[in-house]
């Protein structure tokens, strides 16, 4: 919970646009739902929330891959050490 | 509903940009467009008022200065602490968004007239109030950082600039001409939908060569861009119908609440708040706000007044 709280503070602006998107798009199912043209809300909101995805998931990857580059000399030396 | 033709011409401007076209558009025709787009609404709406005019609009012209000062105050935070951009850039924005576009409003106007739609044509005196209201506020917000101000110099940008002198001369001159105006009705009215087209021609090219810069500000500057729009025109289209407007009259004011300026308030932000990235504030304005409204808002802020009328 800490750590979920901690990521939220984060990423607030990352939220944000999630936020946006999903709403965008929301309203953009809704106006064709009623009959009317939603296709360019539909870009809207798609289009912001794939990029907000792509760009969380190359935080977490980048993220991920410092930690591994962190964790490699120390299991040499403990290797080296026995 | 089908995009309005004068559309057409923006998104031919945008692609002329990206295919790198050497479209040459002269800075004093696009001077000239702004200015003839300006006398237009404002001689419109002093006829309308000449007609119309009452003191009914005063409680309705209080409110929508109201709007004016609000828009701001709910652009601000989202932008300080969400966006985590610096005080004066936050302010100067959010002023930007608090007051209003005028070449939206006019492509407002044709989408209106295409659909056959009616509304209050006293409209441009709503314009011109909500100018200045977000300039207040935005250096009210900024003067949080101890900005020194030079008055004078501010006093005289706010009442001075092109956008309000342009639009308040041509209220009074349609107000009190109103039955010589025949007279100049070929040249501003009947060519109001082709300077529109021409207008926003250029402005697809200005706001294509903005978006490198969009690239590189991420995702956040995106969503406030469009973010933003749908509350200020979710909140018009409420004040609009609670005024008592026609549902003509309170898609035009949901355009007013959603659109950002980029002419008159940059002019004054820029005396201001000299330490805010005016660049920034034109980005937003221009290169996310304004084309969203065009090609995506107008119709949706027809929507919500449906919706909310019915």
């Amino acid at each position: 919970m800490k750590q979920l709280t901690q990521l939220v503070l984060a990423e607030k602006q990352s939220l944000f646009s999630l936020v946006v998107g999903l709403m965008v798009t929301t309203l953009a199912f809704a106006t064709m739902r009623e009959g009317h043209n939603g296709m360019g809300l539909l870009v809207v909101g798609l289009g912001l929330l794939s990029l907000t995805l792509v760009s969380i998931a190359a935080k977490l990857s980048s993220k991920f891959s410092n930690r591994r580059r962190t964790v490699k000399p120390a299991t040499r030396l403990q290797v080296k050490g026995a | 509903m089908q995009l309005d033709i004068t559309i057409a011409f923006f998104i031919l401007g945008a692609l002329a940009t990206l295919i790198r076209s050497d479209i040459q558009f002269p800075k004093a025709l696009y001077q000239s467009l702004t200015l003839f787009l300006m006398l237009a609404i404002g001689l419109k709406g002093g006829v309308a008022l000449s007609k119309y005019g009452s003191m009914a609009l005063l409680p309705q012209s209080l409110l929508v200065i109201g709007m004016g000062l609000i828009i701001p105050l709910i652009a601000f935070p989202i932008l300080r602490y969400i966006g985590q951009l610096k005080l004066e850039d936050a302010a100067s924005i959010a002023a930007h968004y608090g007051s209003v576009s005028i070449g939206t409003y006019a492509v407002a106007v044709a989408f209106l007239e295409a659909q056959g739609i009616s509304y209050e044509a006293y409209f441009p005196l709503f314009v011109v109030l909500l100018e200045i209201p977000a300039i207040a506020v935005g250096i009210a917000l900024a003067r949080r950082s101890g900005t020194n101000l030079k008055w004078r110099t501010l006093i005289h940008e706010v009442f001075c600039n092109q956008s309000l002198v342009l639009l308040v001369g041509a209220l009074i001159i349609g107000y009190f001409w109103a039955e010589r105006i025949e007279g100049v009705t070929p040249l501003f009215f009947n060519l109001f939908h082709g300077v529109l087209a021409l207008f926003l021609l250029e402005m697809g090219m200005l706001a294509a060569s903005r978006l490198k810069e969009l690239k590189q500000m991420g995702n956040f500057m995106l969503a406030f861009g469009v973010f933003m729009p749908l509350i200020g025109g979710l909140l018009g289209s409420i004040l609009g119908l609670q005024m008592g407007l026609s549902s003509g009259g309170a898609t035009l004011l949901a355009v007013l609440g959603a659109s950002a300026s980029y002419i008159a308030v940059p002019a004054a932000m820029r005396v201001a708040i000299p330490e805010a990235n005016q660049s920034l504030s034109i980005t937003y304005s221009l290169a996310i706000t304004f084309p969203f409204n065009v090609l995506v808002g107008i119709p949706t802020y027809a929507l919500f007044t449906y919706w909310l009328s019915n």
